[in-house]
């Protein structure tokens, strides 16, 4: 029985091997028309490109502008959040649909969402009593 | 060296990170922003990991900005759907314009590859996001499934099903054309 599945895997791992196979060489002329194409990209996009590639490297190099990305990345995170805060109050948040807040929450970026994190834990923290329900209680329940 | 490194890496990758780009958003704008983000990503905060990541991680970062760019498209044209289909239409550039020398040295040859690789290119755009960036990095790129999977955060088996299905339907265009 085992020896029989041993064989159905292998005989659909082999399957599955050969039409990856097959749709490798199918794409072969897809590939050349893309090829073609990246092969005469325009002057203007070439040049663009290679700014691009010029600024990262230049920038991976360059401690002052990591600090000064990192600062403005901070401040519009800060900005970001504070809108979110005031455009969507407590009281009229329900009224949103999820989907719209998924998609506004989509556009924030690694570092806007690590700051919103920290904001929720201060605010979570904000909310928590001072000691611990059982804390409490045995305060409450000692003598004295 | 580790800069000269990561340019050669960068200027390697650049012109089909760009296509990938333009074939998803269809703007030559839109399409350099995301490419240079990705770089900038790259660069800044993966610069100092070892070479071999650098694939694979620059193809996440741009994968993730080209998904960030659809959402954000798709917001903006519900909150201003009486603007969709306004004059952007010259940015859209005929991306094949230039396109091939597949048929060189013979005009008639290389106006049937000129239109077949347009109506390629436009099957492409046409595809769903997810086959074709799936296609796209399988096909083109030279990624493994599992790579592929990896990038996009799917199964092994959804690459090869999105590549799959993508091909059958360019294979059918190439066909298409190809007999006319």
């Amino acid at each position: 029985m085992n020896e029989s599945n041993g064989h159905d895997r292998n005989d659909k791992e082999r399957i599955d091997q050969e039409r990856n196979d097959q749709d490798w060489q199918d794409a072969e002329g897809v590939r050349r028309v893309l090829d073609a194409s990246n092969e005469q990209l325009p002057g203007d996009i070439q040049a663009r490109l290679r700014q691009a590639r010029e600024a990262a490297v230049g920038a991976k190099s360059s401690p002052a502008w990591q600090s000064k990305a990192a600062w403005y990345g901070a401040a519009a995170s800060v900005a970001l959040a504070v809108t979110i805060g005031l455009l969507w109050p407590e009281d009229s948040a329900t009224d949103l649909a999820d989907e719209e807040m998924l998609y506004a929450m989509a556009e924030l970026g690694e570092e806007e969402w690590s700051v919103v994190r920290d904001l929720e834990f201060v605010y979570w923290l904000s909310e928590q009593p001072d000691e611990a329900p059982e804390d409490a209680k045995r305060s409450a329940d000692r003598p004295g | 060296m580790s800069d000269q490194r990561i340019e050669q890496f960068l200027a390697s990758v650049e012109r089909r990170a760009y296509r990938m780009a333009r074939l998803a958003t269809r703007n030559d704008a839109d399409a350099l922003d995301i490419v240079q983000d990705a770089m900038m990503k790259l660069a800044i905060n993966y610069g100092d990991r070892s070479e071999e990541e650098w694939k694979p991680l620059f193809y996440r970062i741009l994968e993730r900005r080209i998904l960030d760019w659809h959402r954000r498209e798709s917001v903006r044209n519900r909150w201003f759907f009486w603007r969709k289909g306004d004059g952007d239409d010259e940015d859209q550039q005929d991306v094949t314009e230039n396109a091939s020398d597949g048929g060189a040295g013979n005009p008639y040859a290389a106006l049937a590859f000129e239109r077949s690789g347009q109506a390629v290119m436009e099957a492409i755009e046409a595809l769903p996001l997810k086959q074709q960036q799936c296609f796209l990095l399988r096909c083109w790129e030279g990624l493994s499934v599992q790579e592929t999977a990896d990038i996009m955060g799917v199964n092994p088996g959804s690459v090869k099903t999105h590549a799959h299905r993508a091909l059958q339907k360019l294979t059918r265009v190439i066909e298409h054309h190809g007999h006319e």
